[in-house]
């Protein structure tokens, strides 16, 4: 028993020291707010090339949510590390709490998604033109 | 004889090997400036999710062997230890591992725990790692009791299993495109395990051998890699996060709130846990079937249509 903690406490140096040294050779170049172009890029890697109206972007630039011509249809696209993760859903799964200093939480029923924070007026708005 | 076998715990001897050899790989994918992708979180992730893995297992892998010793004592003949029965014992257990690893992912209950090892949008050595906390409660062990019941030994046993999880460590990599055809025709390679890796629509279900690939051939769940349809790594649900707590738990929390939904028979709350992966009472989610007859209906038939519908 006490070799595999032994085990797991070399395994978590052995991770810190491959993080850092994967973070200097391989620098995660994905840090700019999300594009249009990046938006209509992963559509089609997700095989989802669905025309959207327009996006409302999260505080971070890492997420933006979109309409798609389906009218209750909804687009999220959240960074994680370098690469793109994307959901279609329908807009009633959006769920907006009010937060601290103007913004808000926003969330959608998935635990491997946590809440992403958004300028509140943004989304506000973005919802008022989906109702 | 089986009691003089040594007693060796094979991954932590291994561990240090993982290590080294996804050193290697880091560096040469970037001398090469290509063959795979690494980054720092999903990396890490995945060792946590491995270290955690080998932590769990070793402190519970005693259960295996009790279960496996309880058969093996009910086993009319007892087989000696000598290249014979170990060759025919690592042959078998592979053959066991091919129906353990489709049940994984044709029923949600053992799913919940293998989606773990497919949660990486990255396909290198470290995705290797990413192994679940909760094998042991899937109950898969019952599909390795046969291998005791006819006499091989549980020390030979697990080290028939350990020898074939090394094996499977180091085709999880971009680096090496494809072998020589017999060796792709009967081994498991990168080429074969990166599709089952993918979440390409003809990728689904398919390639779920261990050490070799003629389980999927002669089964009927072979898929071979095609240029014109280049993976794309993770689940068909992308993950929203790295956090190891999330990616360990999180299907299991998509069972209990499924099954916990007011309105539904007692069948349905069954299904929920143990049907087949995006089954559901109402429509509103995909199987990979579904998934898979979307894409033709969406798309036409492709030429190569393996893995598709006919
Ligand atoms: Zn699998
Ligand atoms: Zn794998």
């Amino acid at each position: 028993m006490s070799d595999l903690w032994a085990l797991f406490i070399v395994a978590l140096f052995a991770i810190l020291a491959i993080f850092a040294f994967v973070r200097w050779l391989y620098p995660n170049r994905e840090t700019h707010a999300i594009t249009d172009d990046i938006f209509r890029r992963e559509l089609r890697r997700h095989d989802q090339p669905k025309p959207i109206d327009n996006f409302v972007l999260s505080v971070s630039g890492e997420a933006a949510i979109a309409r798609t011509s389906a009218r209750d249809e909804l687009i999220i696209l959240r960074r994680v590390g370098d690469r793109y993760s994307l959901r279609v859903l329908p807009v009633s799964s959006l769920h907006i709490r009010p937060s601290k200093s103007e913004t808000a939480l926003v969330s959608i029923d998935d635990f491997t998604w946590p809440a992403m924070r958004f300028d509140m007026n943004d989304i506000q708005n973005f919802a008022r033109a989906n109702a | 004889m089986p009691e003089n076998l040594p007693d060796i715990n094979i991954s932590s001897l291994a561990g240090p090997l993982y290590v080294v050899l996804i050193l290697i790989e880091i560096v040469a994918i970037k001398l090469r400036g290509g063959g795979g992708s690494y980054e720092a979180k999903d990396a890490s992730t995945s060792i946590f999710m491995g270290a955690g893995s080998a932590v769990i297992g070793g402190s519970l892998g005693f259960i295996n062997i009790a279960v496996l010793i309880f058969v093996y004592n009910l086993a009319p003949v007892k087989l000696p230890f000598n290249v014979w029965t170990f060759v025919a014992c690592f042959i078998l257990w592979d053959f066991c591992y091919y129906w353990a690893h489709r049940y994984y992912h044709r029923c949600r209950w053992a799913w919940a725990a293998h989606v773990v090892h497919h949660s990486s949008q990255h396909y290198n050595l470290s995705t290797a790692l990413r192994q679940t906390w909760t094998g042991l409660f899937t109950g898969a062990l019952v599909l390795y009791l046969p291998l005791a019941l006819l006499g091989f030994h549980p020390a030979l046993i697990a080290l028939c299993g350990g020898l074939n999880l090394i094996y499977q460590f180091w085709f999880h990599t971009e680096y090496i495109d494809k072998f020589p055809k017999w060796v792709e025709a009967v081994m498991n390679t990168p080429s074969h395990h990166c599709v089952h890796h993918a979440n390409n629509p003809r990728y689904l279900d398919a390639n779920y051998a261990g050490v070799f690939i003629i389980w999927d051939r002669l089964f009927g769940s072979f898929v071979p890699e095609l240029a014109s349809d280049p993976p794309r790594y993770g689940l068909v649900s992308d993950l929203g996060t790295f956090n190891p707590l999330r990616v360990f738990s999180h299907e299991y929390v998509g069972i209990f709130k499924d099954i916990t939904k007011p309105g539904l028979t007692l069948v349905q709350r069954v299904l929920y846990v143990f049907a087949p992966p995006g089954w559901c009472h109402d429509g509103s989610r995909l199987s990979s079937q579904q998934i898979k007859q979307n894409y033709v209906a969406k798309h036409g038939k492709p030429k190569n249509n393996a893995g598709l519908p006919e």
